[in-house]
């Protein structure tokens, strides 16, 4: 604990609420815009009737008052009927809208939110009859936030000091704590922790990596991106059903985010691995600790960096916007949680191995640093050229924050992990000249 | 090739290949239990290639290597703990105190505290252990790589240049450091320019290599006398 000391810990809460007023000034926004998610269904023709329903099921935050409007529309379709309800997820109470109709465009229903909190929302067609093989229906949500700012200010008002002071706790919680036990693997991997902050650049990147994230992109993690389409009617407080690989979040994130992460992962992996190779410090740790511990914590201290400030980000930012649901459904404050962890994650996940894979090859931190983001930023532009789609879908930032379905998701997971493993074993022989 | 109880170092055909370059070439030598041996040889020689090697560091290009029965580079988790390795450039955290480094390594490694500061205290290093390393001049992180060096030898002892930026005082209590080590059951390999006084007494044998190759071995009289005629004393 010698590394960070007293004065440091004081400089960094410094630095961070110097970094917490700055944020504030940014990207301010005042006026309530609509959020709108729209939705394509194919209907098969069914002979026997009652049809089986195709249904839809998400999850939104509302705050009171906002207005939900729902407008949908049919190609094709000459009989239909429609149930949406709403769920108020900690009191379970239900508000139905129900109609049939023949016409292509009916008239459409507004919901407005009596209370703040998350709703389920379950859009069924039933009874449908359709011209021909297939129809089309075409739903649209739109989510009119009566005031952004009340979420905006509710939000941010509490979230970044508890978060700062969350990350601080347990980043250095864990530090001591893991010291104290006499214990190889946690050694080394505290040695690592520790180490990776004998600047203040993690440290930094940690703090603000979270709060830029919430300030700037508050509204995507709240209102609109909350919509989980899900293809099966698992139990809804069963936590497997968000891990589950036909369920997926839907939303659109800006690039910007995965340019943030991108930036955090290269600062973490430079000062972990090339660093020190560069410098090679590596070479006198080998001599002290054993090489696959050496390499095994260097890995797991990646880990636990990379995925602390989000994890607390997402846990605290939940927790805010809805303590209601944390003491009445722990179980799905957890699992929307981590469902929203797992999806940052496995974007993480691939970012650490390319970021890896180019520091491990090119052992200097500049020319590492200028690979990875050129590699990134080309790999879009290579799948257009390429077209080899299905291959290069998995590996392309372009692609991934739009639609990340169950195969792109297990694929990017399994070809970062193909990446890290090789980087091990390539660590595990190659000389430390 | 000859293994055994008493032999300590064996390496038999040993190559390394840096691109064209080799570093070196069709090296061989045994060196058995308490024969305390020194590595002599010009800049670029091989020393430290051969030190690297020998501490599981650098895998060779060709050839046979064994440190206490074991492949150096295959067994590094289990050699890493019974050989104490210095290397000529110890690059050490620059992050930490000399203190955090030693506390760490005496933790990770199971090295008693108190051989630490007992070598910390012969070699004067105390006195500035709480400074961050990267105020430290070269000589005093050398007496830092020294102790962990020293403290972590329980069987084999590799030392790589260890009298280069040290004082002659410093250099002197190695010597004696060295000479209490070498009456205890730890074999000692040295790698040096500098021939300090009384080390010859504790090196009776000595490898001379020049340009990746063994030109040199047997007592180390004969290898100064024909080699090193005018090499520093001090």
């Amino acid at each position: 604990m010698n590394t960070i000391n007293k004065g440091n810990i004081l400089i960094a809460i410094g630095v961070s609420i110097l970094t917490i007023i700055l944020i504030s000034f940014l990207n301010l926004q005042t006026e309530a815009s609509p959020i709108e998610r729209s939705l394509d269904l194919t209907l098969i023709n069914n002979t026997k009737l009652p049809s089986i329903a195709t249904v839809i099921t998400g999850y939104a935050y509302l705050v009171e008052g906002d207005i939900l409007d729902f407008s949908y529309s049919f190609d094709n379709v000459i009989e239909w009927c429609i149930n949406i309800t709403l769920t108020d997820i900690v009191t379970e109470e239900p508000y139905t809208y129900y109609s049939c109709g023949t016409e292509s465009k009916p008239i459409t229903p507004i919901f407005k939110t009596p209370s703040t909190g998350f709703y389920r929302i379950r859009i069924a067609i039933t009874n449908y009859k359709v011209s021909g093989i297939t129809g089309k229906a075409y739903i649209t949500l739109s989510i009119k936030a009566t005031d952004t700012t009340t979420k905006y200010t509710h939000l941010l008002s509490t979230t970044p000091p508890l978060l700062v002071a969350s990350l601080l706790l347990v980043i250095l919680g864990l530090m001591s704590s893991l010291v104290r036990i006499k214990n190889t693997v946690l050694l080394a991997i505290s040695r690592e922790l520790t180490d990776t902050y004998r600047t203040f650049i993690p440290l930094f990147a940690v703090i603000t990596v979270p709060l830029i994230h919430l300030r700037v992109y508050s509204e995507y993690l709240i209102v609109g991106p909350a919509i989980i389409e899900e293809t099966s009617n698992i139990p809804f407080t069963n936590l497997m059903m968000y891990l589950h690989d036909k369920v997926a979040f839907h939303y659109d994130d800006p690039m910007l985010k995965y340019f943030i992460y991108l930036v955090y992962v290269i600062v973490l992996v430079s000062l972990i691995f090339t660093y020190e190779d560069e410098s090679k410090v590596i070479r006198t740790k080998l001599l002290v600790i054993d090489r696959r511990v050496l390499i095994t914590s260097k890995l797991l201290a990646l880990i636990i960096l990379v995925l602390t400030p989000l994890a607390i980000m997402y846990f605290v930012s939940f927790y805010i916007v809805n303590p209601r649901l944390v003491l009445h459904n722990p179980l799905l404050y957890i699992a929307i949680s981590l469902s929203r962890l797992l999806y940052d994650f496995a974007i993480l996940v691939f970012l650490t191995s390319i970021t890896l894979l180019v520091s491990v090859i090119v052992r200097r931190v500049q020319y590492s640093t200028l690979i990875t983001l050129l590699i990134l930023i080309t790999l879009p532009y290579s799948n257009t050229i390429l077209s080899k789609q299905q291959i290069l879908e998995s590996l392309t930032l372009s692609i991934i924050p739009r639609s990340f379905l169950s195969y792109h998701q297990v694929a990017l997971m399994i070809s970062s992990l193909i990446i890290i493993v090789a980087l091990y074993k390539l660590m595990m022989v190659r000389d430390y000249d | 090739m000859i293994r055994g109880e008493e032999v300590v170092i064996s390496v038999e055909s040993l190559y390394k290949r840096y691109f064209r370059i080799y570093a070196l070439e069709d090296v061989g030598f045994i060196i058995k239990r308490n024969e305390h041996t020194l590595i002599l040889g010009a800049n670029g020689s091989g020393k430290s290639t051969l030190i690297r090697i020998l501490s599981g560091l650098t895998k060779p290009t060709k050839g046979y290597v064994s440190v206490l029965g074991l492949n150096p580079f295959k067994n590094h988790h289990i050699l890493c703990r019974r050989i104490g390795v210095l290397l000529d450039n110890h690059v050490l955290p620059w992050w930490m105190s000399g203190y955090e480094f030693l506390k760490f390594f005496s933790e990770i490694r199971g090295v008693d505290w108190k051989i630490i500061i007992e070598l910390a205290d012969m070699l004067g290093v105390r006195s500035y252990w709480f400074k961050k390393i990267f105020t430290y001049s070269e000589g005093m992180k050398k007496k830092i790589a020294l102790i962990q060096a020293l403290a972590s030898a329980r069987e084999l002892l590799l030392l790589d240049d260890p009298f280069a930026f040290l004082d002659h005082r410093s250099r002197r209590i190695v010597v004696e450091i060295l000479k209490e080590l070498s009456n205890s059951n730890v074999t000692i390999m040295l790698t040096t320019h500098t021939l300090v006084k009384g080390l010859q007494n504790i090196f009776r044998k000595a490898i001379v290599l020049d340009n990746g190759k063994k030109v040199f071995e047997g007592p180390t009289s004969e290898a100064l006398k024909n080699f090193y005629l005018s090499m520093e004393v001090m």
